[in-house]
């Protein structure tokens, strides 16, 4: 029987500092056969750990086409994050995963794409950067918004020039320096009069705080709730729907999200 | 089969296994080991622990670890449990399916004899407590099940181990059973059901819970289908090497849905935030998450978690406020 705890070993292969307190981690599987095996969706997760520090849910950041390495963005935030970045490139990690439901490819096939972003929940947005860029991502169009306490807390921030000649990126900072020269204020500034998303799929990925408001902005502009997709975090021992930490109402984050319509979880208390 | 032969089919097991069964402890009926088997008592009266930590042991081992070498744990002894009350039994059939892809629990069960008895709690719970026909035990996971007639007892086998075990011991007479899973021909149990369709729309009832519970988690430790836990790595003496734990928590400790980051009022963040959301998740996971997931309600009836509340929190009465529906 398949023991659904037993995690398969990733040697790390670069690491790249981030922002003040993050770092990205390239991996890659030290068995072949797990490296054959991997695959997964945009907004799908692994369970990254360090033996003896146990493991957390982190977004998958890389490309879903380009397998062979993967990347996770870690914030410090405790004491295994904190394990996590004092490690160096060929040190080993365990891997448990990929788990859950990503935001399948159906919802946005030929439709524009808005991916909205907050703190942390920007990172998940990068697997589908990379795959637009490849030209591997079946959208009509691309657009990322992003709120961002300051410039030192910007995740990706040598990439967006790239990412910019074929995506809009917009960026938001709530505490900027007196230099910042674009938008300031929280991620729902970025909204304006003129954005017209009747064709549009949205997914929203940041603090509890963050997505209220900026359904309520999606809302004004006439996108309804069955287009609206939200990536949620919660506390995940398992990641296979059993040991209840993550559950909100009838679901399980970590089985029947963390990508979840906005249809199916707008009258659970609790949700957001 | 004679209460005299029962007898000496319980002592023919004590002599090959380890044998768990109903005996009293300071005047409390609980499920321990048995050396003894006169100290057996077969009584409808419900054992205050469940033998729900004989197959969901309250911590268990995943896998031991050296640096990156990791080795998985999975073993069992050969053990009897003896005496289970349908309730119980419906438990671990429940549990059954909540386990299915987990090997630990799924060796542990198979090395496990599971037998079973008719006496029904005379306690009336209302609540999916059902008196016994022949009819439901085929929806029952069980290896041996006794049917209590008078001073007799008709003997069922409800999986080749059992059987075996029956012949062994040199017992023709019993009818096989066999198992078809836990749901009916006719459909999921309709009380529950019920209670599903109309759980969000008493809202009150959770304030007013979260009033009362000084969330001691005591019904979540006797409760035969409560089965929340933790993963955590426990590093052992010498260097690099370890241990990684499942062991059994509570959803109504503070920590339960906590996550990182910033602090408030030296407050880790948490999504169950309080007392009537916690209790309410407790609820939730028995009469809606439950449900949906397996067509079984995480509860058995068996009163357990109202017996032990030291508040008075009674699951009966909530259930039929819940069914009641909105308060005007």
């Amino acid at each position: 029987m398949l023991n659904p705890y037993l995690p398969k070993i990733a040697k790390i292969k670069k690491i790249k500092p981030e922002s003040t307190d993050a770092k990205l981690f390239t991996l890659e599987f030290v068995n072949k056969s797990d490296r054959a095996d991997f695959c997964f969706i945009h907004g799908q997760f692994l369970m990254m750990g360090l033996i003896g520090f146990g493991e957390a849910a982190f977004d998958i950041c890389s490309s879903t086409v380009k397998l062979d390495t993967f990347e996770l963005a870690v914030r410090k935030v405790g004491t295994l994050t904190e394990k996590l970045h004092q490690l160096k490139v060929d040190d080993l990690v365990t891997i448990r995963g990929p788990f859950g439901n990503g935001l399948d490819p159906k919802v946005y096939k030929g439709k524009d794409l808005l991916l909205i972003g907050g703190g942390c929940g920007f990172i998940t947005m990068r697997s589908f950067v990379a795959d637009y860029l490849a030209n591997k991502l079946p959208v009509n169009k691309l657009d990322v918004f992003y709120g961002c306490l300051n410039e030192a807390s910007l995740f990706f921030k040598d990439e967006y020039s790239r990412w910019q000649k074929k995506t809009s990126l917009s960026i938001a900072l709530d505490k900027p320096s007196p230099k910042w020269q674009g938008v300031k204020g929280v991620v729902t500034n970025l909204f304006n009069d003129s954005q017209d998303f009747s064709n549009t799929i949205a997914l929203i990925v940041g603090p509890p705080v963050m997505y209220r408001f900026v359904i309520d902005e999606l809302k004004k502009r006439g996108m309804v709730d069955s287009n609206i997709y939200v990536s949620l975090e919660r506390r995940m021992y398992c990641g296979v729907g059993v040991c209840q930490h993550c559950a909100i109402g009838p679901y399980y984050v970590c089985k029947d999200g963390p990508v979840f319509c906005w249809q199916q979880l707008k009258d659970i208390p609790n949700a957001i | 089969m004679t209460t005299n032969e029962l007898h000496k089919f319980l002592e023919y097991l004590t002599q090959q296994n380890i044998v768990w069964a109903p005996k009293r402890v300071d005047g409390e009926l609980v499920i321990e080991q048995v050396f003894d088997p006169k100290k057996v008592e077969l009584t409808s009266e419900l054992p205050l622990y469940s033998f729900k930590r004989i197959l969901v042991p309250d911590k268990e081992v995943l896998f031991n670890y050296q640096n990156s070498q990791i080795k998985p744990e999975i073993k069992s002894p050969n053990q009897v449990i003896f005496g289970l009350t349908i309730p119980d039994l419906k438990a671990i059939t429940f549990l059954n399916q909540v386990f299915a892809k987990d090997p630990y629990f799924q060796e542990r069960l198979k090395k496990s004899l599971i037998i079973g008895h008719s006496l029904v709690p005379t306690e009336n719970y209302q609540f999916f407590i059902e008196k016994f026909t022949e009819d439901i035990l085929e929806h029952l996971k069980f290896d041996i099940f006794f049917a209590v007639r008078g001073k007799n007892y008709i003997v069922y086998s409800g999986s080749e181990d059992g059987q075996r075990v029956l012949d062994n011991f040199g017992y023709k007479n019993y009818e096989h059973v066999e198992y078809v899973g836990p749901i009916r021909e006719q459909g999921p149990e309709a009380q529950m059901l019920k209670i599903r369709e109309k759980f969000y729309e008493n809202q009150q009832l959770w304030q007013d819970l979260g009033n009362r519970c000084i969330e001691c988690g005591k019904c979540t430790l006797v409760c035969p289908t409560c089965f929340c836990f933790d993963i955590f790595d426990q590093p052992g003496l010498e260097v690099g090497c370890g241990k990684r734990c499942r062991a059994w928590t509570t959803c109504f400790y503070t920590d339960f849905s906590e996550v990182a980051g910033i602090e408030i009022d030296s407050q880790k963040p948490k999504f169950l935030s309080n007392t009537a959301s916690r209790i309410r998740f407790w609820y939730e996971h028995k009469f809606v998450r439950c449900p949906d997931q397996f067509s079984l309600p995480g509860c058995v009836g068996c009163g357990r978690c109202t017996k032990v509340c030291p508040v008075g929190i009674d699951i009966k009465e909530n259930l039929q406020k819940i069914l009641k529906g909105k308060v005007k």
